[in-house]
């Protein structure tokens, strides 16, 4: 394992922050696979996934060194003062590292960092894998989100991830400034994993999505294990007119009734909405479709058109 | 007349309520929106829009002689009420910033509601003025900011009278913002940049104040019997005029300058001491002549963080062409 870092900037108390990458070469070096997790400092699962991987790695290369034919690099922690915090953003300068990038970047020192951080990726992947969880609010399944016209290039490899679903939607103004997008643009396949809920670590679900990536290595022929690939499902492939996605009608406390990779039928009971003040029910949230449940609110605290829920039904004849 | 245009229930107590002013007069077409409080804590803004308010019921009501109502105006003051409520530049329970949160939507989130509230309401307007403060850390000379502007609206943005009209780069997120769906819709948008987050300077308002009603006056929205006056002079700067200062270490950042000062090349903005022991790091020069529209009040500063945006005054003298 080779240790690099990025963009060392010296902060007011004197000791640097800085972008780790751990390296892991093979024998060819070829193709180059980068994993990166901690955009978002409240997203601890990918952090703890990029962590299992390095264990996983650094075991191979002790048992069956040749195993190992390509590179892969892994960023674990891109935004240490954020996760440092366990805050979305870093407390510092207050900005979003996933909306930094464009043709003209700005000056901050959180947009020079992702510059940094792209041009760092560009030059040694071929593919590339971001990591994240969900927000504060929703607890989501493993699942691949792909931007429309990236889709020929990625449901193929997104197939290989072990993930429950793969969301295909279209671009709109807020993914333009995403590594996603930006790496995707670059013609360096980016797959966006959203799994979980921020501030926890799933144990059972880091299995799920580090199977995944190691199925993943061996499909990229970054991997050759003597064990071979593990074995991964068969994600559930979704456009946006097969999501549905279900929203409060009244603020209020929302108490799920449903749990989170059920198979639903229409009318089925997802949660309900309380009034804490008046002691009454005040919105009882159904599913409008049957189908998969992917999404389900977490935080209690709902205003008007939060997101309740989203459930998954492929239409019949679609390919 | 107050109108409330969105209510956003809450789950403990009573709803938030989206108001805009507005005013319809006479038989001018021409309408402006005026939007203040995307950001909670952006409170120059807030406060010249109260103002606005203030002097435009007197006018309505006929007790300001000197001006009369001739095209529609609206004014949203506060349209991130929650984060207003928090007095931080965003709501804590989604950490969303505003300006990043259009077209918005009518059934979203309550962010996204008061955005797409706001948008629906302003995006047939022929004007449109946001007005805010610099970014955090930041403190902004009082100037106009404007994107692609043709001939005409820039000339039209000096008769906002605050002498400096900066052409601002795309950031990368600029689909999101409110500036870009006027133009989007064909509104003539501007952003009123003033001061800094967190505070209310009066003698910037006042320019401010005057500059508006000097537009309104100019786009015919507002008729003055006082007679016409030119705007005092402003100067166009595009986008390759601007020269970002970079702090070359960490540490305290001692500013020697104030925001709309005219520097040259070499003059001292300021220095950076170390934080703990005091000792002088560096000295921070202006590396162009120009004019400083952006300092850093914050005064701790990390290593490659922006200390200052100088404007370059490339041709002197053309405005306005
Ligand atoms: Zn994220």
């Amino acid at each position: 394992m080779q240790t690099e870092t990025i963009f060392p900037i010296r902060t007011p108390l004197g000791t640097p922050i800085q972008i780790t990458r751990q390296s892991f070469t093979g024998r060819r070096g070829n193709p180059r696979v980068s994993f990166l997790a901690g955009l978002h400092g409240d997203e601890l699962e990918g952090v703890y996934l990029c962590h299992r991987l390095i264990q996983y790695l650094r075991g191979l290369q002790a048992r069956e060194p040749e195993a190992l034919r390509g590179t892969v690099h892994i960023y674990p922690a891109v935004n240490p003062q954020a996760l440092g915090a366990a805050t979305r953003l870093s407390p510092f300068f207050a900005s979003d590292m996933n909306r930094q990038l464009g043709d003209k970047n700005g000056h901050s020192l959180p947009a020079q960092a992702c510059q940094k951080l792209l041009d760092s990726l560009r030059n040694s992947s071929d593919c590339v894998v971001d990591l994240h969880a969900s927000n504060l609010h929703l607890r989501e399944l493993a699942q691949i989100r792909i931007i429309e016209e990236f889709d020929r290039k990625l449901i193929p490899l997104a197939l290989r991830t072990n993930a429950d679903l793969i969301w295909v939607h279209p671009a709109s103004g807020v993914f333009e400034s995403t590594f996603g997008y930006n790496l995707n643009r670059a013609k360096i396949p980016t797959l966006v994993v959203e799994a979980g809920i921020c501030l926890r670590i799933d144990d059972a679900l880091c299995d799920q999505v580090l199977n995944g990536m190691i199925h993943l290595l061996h499909h990229l022929g970054v991997l050759a294990t003597s064990e071979g690939a593990p074995e991964v499902k068969e994600p559930m492939l979704v456009h946006p007119s097969e999501v549905h996605q279900v929203q409060a009608e009244h603020a209020g406390l929302f108490v799920a009734r449903a749990r989170l990779g059920q198979m639903l039928e229409a009318g089925d009971i997802l949660g309900e909405v309380v009034d804490p003040l008046r002691g009454e029910v005040v919105e009882e949230a159904v599913a409008p479709e049957a189908g998969l449940l992917f999404t389900l609110r977490e935080h209690p605290v709902t205003y008007q058109g939060a997101a309740l829920a989203r459930i998954a039904q492929p239409s019949r004849g679609r390919p | 007349m107050k109108e409330t245009i969105l209510t956003l229930p809450t789950p403990f107590g009573e709803p938030l309520e989206l108001v805009k002013f507005h005013w319809e007069g006479g038989k001018n077409g021409d309408s402006l929106s005026l939007v203040s409080g995307l950001h909670g804590d952006h409170l120059n803004g807030l406060f010249v829009n109260q103002r606005l308010i203030r002097f435009l019921d007197q006018v309505a009501e006929g007790r300001n002689p000197d001006y009369q109502l001739a095209g529609r105006v609206q004014i949203f003051p506060v349209v991130n009420l929650h984060a207003l409520a928090a007095g931080q530049s965003a709501w804590p329970f989604d950490n969303l910033d505003m300006d990043l949160a259009f077209p918005g939507s009518l059934g979203g989130e309550a962010t996204e509601r008061a955005a797409g509230a706001v948008r629906r309401h302003s995006s047939d307007s022929t004007f449109g003025l946001l007005l805010k403060s610099a970014a955090t850390h930041y403190e902004d000379a009082p100037h106009v900011q404007c994107f692609h502007p043709d001939r005409w609206e820039r000339k039209l943005a000096a008769h906002l009278g605050l002498g400096i009209v900066r052409e601002i780069p795309a950031p990368p997120t600029f689909r999101l913002q409110l500036l870009y769906q006027w133009i989007v819709n064909e509104v003539t948008g501007y952003a009123l940049s003033a001061g800094r987050p967190g505070i209310v300077d009066t003698g910037m308002c006042d320019r401010l104040f005057s500059g508006i009603v000097a537009f309104m006056v100019k786009t015919g929205l507002l008729k003055y019997s006082g007679g016409s006056s030119e705007p005092k002079p402003s100067v166009y700067y595009r986008t390759r005029d601007e020269n970002t200062v970079l702090s070359p270490c960490a540490g305290w950042f001692l500013p020697e300058v104030a925001p709309g000062a005219c520097l040259k090349q070499g003059e001292r903005l300021g220095e950076i001491r170390d934080l703990q022991s005091g000792e002088t790091l560096e000295e921070i020069l202006a590396p162009k002549d120009g004019a400083l529209v952006t300092l850093r009040c914050y005064p701790v500063i990390y290593e490659g963080e922006p200390v200052a945006t100088l404007l370059e005054e490339r041709k002197p003298g053309i405005w306005p062409f």
